[in-house]
């Protein structure tokens, strides 16, 4: 049972244009619709609420500044998940040199249903966090927010094959990150 | 995972995946709105070409950039904005690139604002991912962090030669900058873009725009970097897994990615290494293919070659005592074959119009185990190859070679048998037999998404880190498994997409005219 919990709003290519062109309102009608879905891609990536938010922020103020260099509209969408994406990974990757405690794992628990216990949870929550981005992103995509594998194909830009043999070996790797925190 | 105590099932990983996220602040939304509304958006600048200019004193740049673009504005006066760039920005613009030039943190943090950042973003060029912009971005407020910016340019040896600028919007300012990075000995173009509040920057953006400038003065552009990594592994694995990056990484990155790990030092004599074995490539003077009594002779380790004879040794009959070349290596001796005129080789390969799309190539092999997955090799099973059945005989069937035949992300042909010529006391007059499969790379793929940057069909027998990597998008291998008293080992004839027939014919004479000798 995969539930959708962020629906993807339709993109109005005339307001990327107008952003573009340094409309602010069309920006702030572009960002409403899509920023709970982002937020949630973040900060399921991050596993860091107030990580997320840096980086949602600093996403989304970064696109305003390209959005002049967008060339086709219709993509708008692809390119800022593949910032959001990009920025989770700068951000993870500060953590690494930074040395900071790992804060994946500070998850909210009351959200977990009568078919997962506390402790599976944490268990692949705190597996999650080992995973690479791209996996993590994969993950996030098709299992938390519902993405089919047909329309991740699409989205990904590569073909349906592929994209279940990446899912595979993501899940293949949340089961060894398992395996290794055991 | 039989013993995990734990099940994954997919309700589970949304329930974990759903725990880990959560809903936004309600004020997100109006910090981003209120921030970028505050922020200049950065605009194509459709500007003149860069004007190189040598380290001149600050006001020297000043008048040159000033008079440069007034020349952009008398020219282009249509599509450019019509404010002129302020004097003492340009003059800033300047001394920030002297700062940058002389290693001068102290310079810096006086012409930046005490809350400025420093900007890396790279705008992909790569096919299928046009447009899409990586950022990172650095407080100078960090402690240290304007030390740890020019130690770093200082590592690679960077240079920036200032051309001409433009503004584009209020405050703002666009300079096009050559950057020589002379451990590396590449030459790009960039654009830095100059934010500023009052007299000072806030922001510094540092775009690449042009990894592989015409007329450079240093021999690389950024574009031959992954080139240079790509021999390293294969002519060097050992001190490649010294000095590359281990995991997957971006070609943007690439003048950064080792400032953390690798020494330049020895980043640089790799380099060194690498052009000189270019320009033997580049040679005009073709390598001599037959002794003087008309023998074959061994293929040099680069070159262009002239038409003639040539062989190729086996590697592992080396009488190594510490390889235990029974459990692996096929016992042969060299192979000989016979080339046109127009080929080279390098680092075990034998090619022409080596990356480019219509490269066509071969090169021996003695594979250790196949990748299930080439792609994503890093975690992909390894499977065995083995070409006979339990009894011995030789087996050409398809499940017998399940592992080569089935690779994610590749297609193969029905196996087929064929025979090369044999000689040496062990040759017999029926040839040696082999298995051909031709293997096609999906020609979708997107070989940046593989694990670092690399396709991999097989290791490398006995080779730490060693593996066939050399694969691109639809690039077709057409594989002779040639049976060597029950081991194996491979001829691996490689064409790109746009190769052309004549060289496709070379390459099919050339493979009909080996002799493996025993």
């Amino acid at each position: 049972m995969t539930e959708r919990v962020g629906a993807v709003a339709i993109l109005d290519e005339d307001l990327v244009r107008r952003a573009a062109g340094g409309d602010a309102d069309a920006f702030e009608a572009l960002v409403a619709p899509r920023l709970n879905r982002v937020f949630r891609t973040a900060s399921a990536i991050l596993g860091n609420e107030g990580d997320a938010h840096d980086v949602v922020q600093e996403a989304f103020v970064a696109t305003w500044r390209h959005l002049p260099r967008l060339r086709d509209a219709a993509k708008f969408d692809e390119w800022l998940n593949k910032t959001i994406v990009n920025r989770c990974r700068d951000e993870l990757r500060r953590r690494r040199r930074s040395r900071e405690v790992d804060l994946d794992g500070a998850y909210d628990l009351s959200s977990i249903d009568s078919t997962g216990s506390v402790g599976e949870i944490a268990a692949i929550s705190a597996a999650l966090g080992m995973l690479s981005v791209d996996h993590r992103h994969l993950l996030v995509m098709h299992h938390l927010h519902g993405i089919s594998v047909a329309d991740l194909a699409t989205e990904l830009r590569i073909p349906e094959g592929t994209t279940k043999s990446r899912l595979h070996a993501a899940r293949a790797a949340l089961e060894r990150a398992m395996e290794a925190n055991r | 995972m039989s013993d995990n105590p734990y099940r994954l099932t997919d309700d589970l990983v949304t329930q974990a995946l759903r725990a880990r996220s959560a809903d936004p602040d309600l004020a997100l939304l109006e910090d981003i709105v209120r921030t970028a509304a505050a922020t200049p958006q950065l605009r194509r600048w459709p500007g003149l070409g860069s004007t190189s200019l040598s380290r001149p004193a600050v006001l020297v740049i000043a008048l040159a950039l000033l008079l440069a673009t007034a020349g952009a504005l008398a020219v282009g006066s249509g599509l450019l904005p019509p404010d002129p760039v302020p004097a003492e920005q340009l003059t800033v613009a300047g001394q920030i690139i002297e700062a940058a030039n002389t290693r001068d943190p102290e310079s810096l943090r006086s012409l930046m604002a005490e809350d400025g950042v420093l900007e890396f973003p790279w705008v992909d060029a790569r096919a299928g991912r046009e447009g899409e912009v990586y950022m990172s971005e650095y407080a100078m407020a960090v402690e240290k962090f304007p030390e740890a910016w020019v130690g770093n340019l200082d590592r690679w040896g960077m240079e920036a030669h200032l051309g001409s600028c433009q503004a584009v919007a209020e405050s703002t300012i666009t300079c096009a900058v050559t950057t020589r990075w002379h451990t590396l000995q590449i030459e790009i173009g960039e654009d830095w873009t100059f934010e500023f509040d009052g007299a000072r920057v806030s922001r510094l953006e540092m775009l690449r725009v042009d990894p592989d400038p015409p007329n450079r003065l240093l021999p690389l552009g950024l574009v031959d970097l992954p080139t240079w990594e790509a021999w390293l592994r294969e002519t060097h694995p050992s001190q490649a897994d010294s000095l590359l990056p281990s995991g997957p990484d971006f070609f943007g990155w690439m003048y950064f990615r080792f400032g953390l790990d690798a020494s330049p030092d020895e980043i640089g004599a790799s380099i060194d290494e690498y052009l000189a074995a270019r320009s033997v490539v580049e040679s005009p003077t073709p390598t001599p293919s037959l002794t003087s009594d008309g023998t074959p002779v061994e293929l040099p380790s680069s070159g262009s070659l002239d038409a003639g004879t040539y062989f190729l040794v086996n590697p592992y009959q080396d009488d190594d005592p510490v390889r235990d070349c029974a459990s692996g290596c096929a016992d042969y001796r060299r192979v000989v074959f016979t080339l046109p005129d127009g080929w080279a080789t390098s680092g075990g390969l034998v090619h022409k119009h080596l990356g480019q799309p219509d490269e066509v190539a071969f090169g021996l092999w003695t594979p250790g185990q196949i990748y299930a997955d080439p792609c994503h090799w890093e975690e992909s099973a390894l499977e065995p190859l083995d070409i006979h059945t339990a009894s011995g005989e030789p087996h050409l069937g398809m499940d017998d070679q399940a592992a080569l035949l089935n690779q994610v992300g590749r297609t193969a042909s029905e196996p087929t048998t064929v025979a090369f010529a044999e000689a040496g006391a062990g040759g017999r007059p029926e040839g040696v037999g082999a298995l051909k499969i031709e293997l096609t790379v999906d020609p979708q793929l997107d070989l940046a998404s593989c694990d670092r940057g690399e396709f991999r069909s097989w290791t490398e027998w006995d080779v730490p880190d060693g593996a066939n990597s050399h694969h691109a998008p639809g690039q077709v291998d057409v594989v002779y498994l040639v049976d060597v008293d029950r081991r194996t080992f491979v001829i691996d004839a490689s064409q790109m997409p746009a190769a052309s027939e004549t060289d496709l014919a070379e390459l099919e004479a050339i493979i009909s005219s080996m002799i493996v000798v025993r």
